[in-house]
C-alpha cells in the first residue's frame, strides 16, 4: 500500500511540476492541438505515455541498473491487484518521466494528461489481478492479465515479452507479444533466488546496495 | 456469477471507469477531488471482486 500511495503522489507531483514549467514556455512554442475534442486529446496522451511506457519498460529490463530497480515489481511470487503500484519510486519516474516531459514540452491540455493516468492507475490494478477475468479475442488489443502474466514468468528469459501498459499494440508492432491458451499461476510468477527485503525502505536501498556490492566487486577483479 | 465476473468485469469497471472520466474531462469537471474518487472507487471493486 505504502508503494501504490508514494508512487502515486509522485506521479501527481511530477504532473503538477511538468505543467507549472509548461507555463514558462510561450503559448507559441505548443504543437498539442488544444483545439480538438477532450476525447482525442485524452486518447492522444495515452498513445504518448503508452509508447513512452512500453519503450523505458523494454529498456529496464536490458539495461542492468534499470533492471535492478524494476526487479522490485517484478518479485511478487502471487499476483494481486497491489502489485500493478509496487513500484521503486526511481524506477516509477524514470519510466513516466520521459513522455510526460514530451507532453508538457508539446503543450498538452493539462487535464487529458491527468485523466489518462487516472486511467492507468485502474489499469495497472486490473493488470496485476488475481481475477479470473477474460478479454476474449480482445486480449489481443489490451494488455490485461491473462496475457500479461506472462510478462511476470519466473524465468527471466521467459518474462521478456508482453512489455505494454494498456495497448498491445507496442508489442505487436515491436515483436514482444505473447499469447497461449493458458496463464501462469501463483508459483509460476516472480524471480528465482530473489530474497527481497520485507520493509519498505530495505526495500529502497535494495537495488541501491546491490549496486554497490556489483560496484565493489568489480573494483576488487580489476 | 462466475461467468458475470470473468466477462462483465474489466468492461463494467474499467470500460465505465474510463468513459465517465473522459466524460468529466469533456465537461470541465475538477480534477479534484472527482478523478480521484472514481479512480479509488474503481480500485476498490478490483479489490473486493479479488475476495469473491
Amino acid at each position: 500500500m505504502l508503494h501504490i500511495t508514494v508512487n502515486q503522489v509522485l506521479i501527481q507531483a511530477s504532473v503538477a511540476l511538468a505543467f507549472g514549467l509548461r507555463g514558462l514556455l510561450p503559448d507559441s512554442a505548443a504543437l498539442w492541438p488544444r483545439s480538438a475534442p477532450m476525447w482525442v486529446q485524452v486518447l492522444l496522451a495515452g498513445a504518448v505515455i503508452d509508447l513512452g511506457l512500453y519503450a523505458m519498460h523494454r529498456y529496464s529490463h536490458l539495461q542492468p541498473f534499470l533492471w535492478r530497480l524494476h526487479m522490485l515489481h517484478h518479485s511478487p511470487e502471487r499476483l494481486y491487484w497491489m502489485n500493478g503500484g509496487r513500484r521503486h519510486p526511481l524506477s516509477a519516474l524514470i519510466l513516466a518521466g520521459p513522455s510526460l516531459t514530451l507532453l508538457m514540452v508539446l503543450g498538452a491540455t493539462p487535464i487529458a494528461v491527468a485523466a489518462w493516468l487516472a486511467m492507468l492507475s485502474v489499469h495497472l490494478c486490473f493488470q496485476h489481478s488475481n481475477l479470473d477475468y477474460s478479454l476474449g479475442p480482445f486480449r489481443h488489443l489490451f494488455c490485461v492479465a491473462e496475457n500479461h502474466r506472462w510478462h511476470h514468468k519466473r524465468e527471466f528469459a521467459n518474462a521478456q515479452v508482453n512489455f505494454g501498459e494498456v495497448w498491445a499494440i507496442w508489442d505487436h508492432l515491436f515483436g514482444s507479444y505473447h499469447d497461449a491458451r493458458t496463464t501462469p499461476r501463483a508459483g509460476e510468477v516472480g524471480l528465482i533466488d530473489t530474497v527481497v527485503p520485507r520493509t519498505y525502505l530495505g526495500q529502497l536501498a535494495w537495488p541501491l546496495r546491490k549496486l554497490a556490492k556489483a560496484n565493489s566487486v568489480a573494483a576488487n577483479a580489476r | 456469477m462466475q461467468t458475470l465476473i470473468r466477462y462483465a468485469t474489466f468492461p463494467a469497471i474499467e470500460g465505465g471507469a474510463a468513459l465517465l472520466m473522459i466524460w468529466m474531462a469533456t465537461s470541465g469537471v475538477s480534477y479534484w477531488p472527482f478523478f480521484p474518487l472514481v479512480t479509488l472507487s474503481a480500485i476498490a471493486m478490483v479489490a473486493l471482486l479479488e475476495r469473491v
